[in-house]
């Protein structure tokens, strides 16, 4: 993704992403992030209980449990808003 | 998922897309002035005749005008391209979303699709803010340009003292007019990009609080 996110908008994606489970080079790649700030990004939400990390056939993967539910609630309403009932452009 | 953000989102979408596409047309026409305009005032000059300082402002006239030209059809082709991928994806997922046999509504998958497009369209403005400003003063300079090219050229078809070609008089004039139409146009531009930039940083405003809200949520303060 280009342009700049933040801080909060990239948890997001990341537990977006990992509802399904995912290793962290996928994440890598789907979030665009480089590989120092996506271990801090991914360690942070691990500590806060909204990943979980396990091993499958070798593989390690992470998913979003369900700790991540009211921080996911949070950001979809108040995104949702933002175009709902936020301010609005038309030509 | 509600509709209404999806509607809106893309009618904002394709607005800025109008938005940017009247920016290339100016740009465009800026630049074929500059060039018809340039090359007719220095020809002379690269045949060897001296340049009159009458001619001097026009040509420099010209020179900025192409160049801010250039710059400016660069500026929007670079928003343009970026926008239309996000603008590409919206689409994407209106026309998965029209295809669904299910008859309530958006699942959460779509949700989720749908904020992201929302994360992509703030994270664009965030980093294009002033890249979308400058695009204030392409409007404004083409309108002086324009003008400034325009108006001697205008009086003085009026006064009689223009080199009218009696079988081209109508071309002429549509000609002139249509820089005087299309200068005063491009002054209108700036005001509907003002108008965008306002209800952007209004929304990222509103995003700052709603981080803010997250941030507590995650400190588990909230």
């Amino acid at each position: 993704m280009k342009g700049k996110r933040t801080l909060y908008e990239i948890y997001w994606e990341i537990l977006t992403y990992a509802r399904n489970q995912k290793t962290s080079t996928n994440i890598i790649h789907r979030c665009s992030l480089n590989s120092k700030i996506a271990q801090e990004h991914i360690g942070f939400l691990m500590n806060k209980g909204y990943l979980r990390r396990f091993e499958e056939n070798g593989q390690n993967y992470l998913k979003t449990t369900e700790e991540a539910k009211p921080f996911l609630e949070a950001f979809k309403d108040m995104y949702l808003e933002l175009f709902s009932r936020g301010p609005e452009f038309k030509l | 998922m509600e509709i209404n953000s999806l509607t809106r989102l893309k009618i904002e979408l394709d607005s800025f897309k109008l938005l940017v596409t009247a920016n290339l047309v100016g740009a465009a026409l800026t630049l074929a002035f500059s060039i018809s305009y340039g090359v007719t005032n220095l020809i002379p000059f690269i045949s060897g005749e001296p340049i009159e300082p009458r001619q001097l402002p026009f040509i420099l006239i010209l020179i900025s005008g192409f160049a801010t030209a250039i710059s400016w059809i660069t500026r929007s082709a670079e928003l343009m391209e970026e926008h239309d991928e996000i603008t590409k994806g919206l689409e994407e997922i209106i026309k998965r979303y029209k295809n669904k046999p299910s008859e309530d509504g958006l699942d959460s998958s779509y949700d989720d699709e749908v904020i992201g497009i929302i994360v992509r369209c703030l994270a664009f403005y965030r980093k294009n803010t002033d890249k979308i400003n400058e695009l204030k003063w392409g409007g404004r300079l083409t309108g002086v340009f324009l003008l400034a090219t325009g108006i001697p050229q205008f009086i003085s078809f009026i006064d009689g003292s223009y080199p009218v070609n009696s079988y081209y008089v109508l071309a002429q004039g549509f000609a002139l007019v249509s820089s005087l139409v299309v200068s005063l146009a491009a002054w209108y531009v700036p005001v509907i990009i003002k108008r965008f930039t306002e209800t952007w940083d209004a929304r990222l405003s509103l995003a700052d609080d709603a981080n803010e809200k997250l941030k507590r949520i995650l400190e588990g303060t909230e």
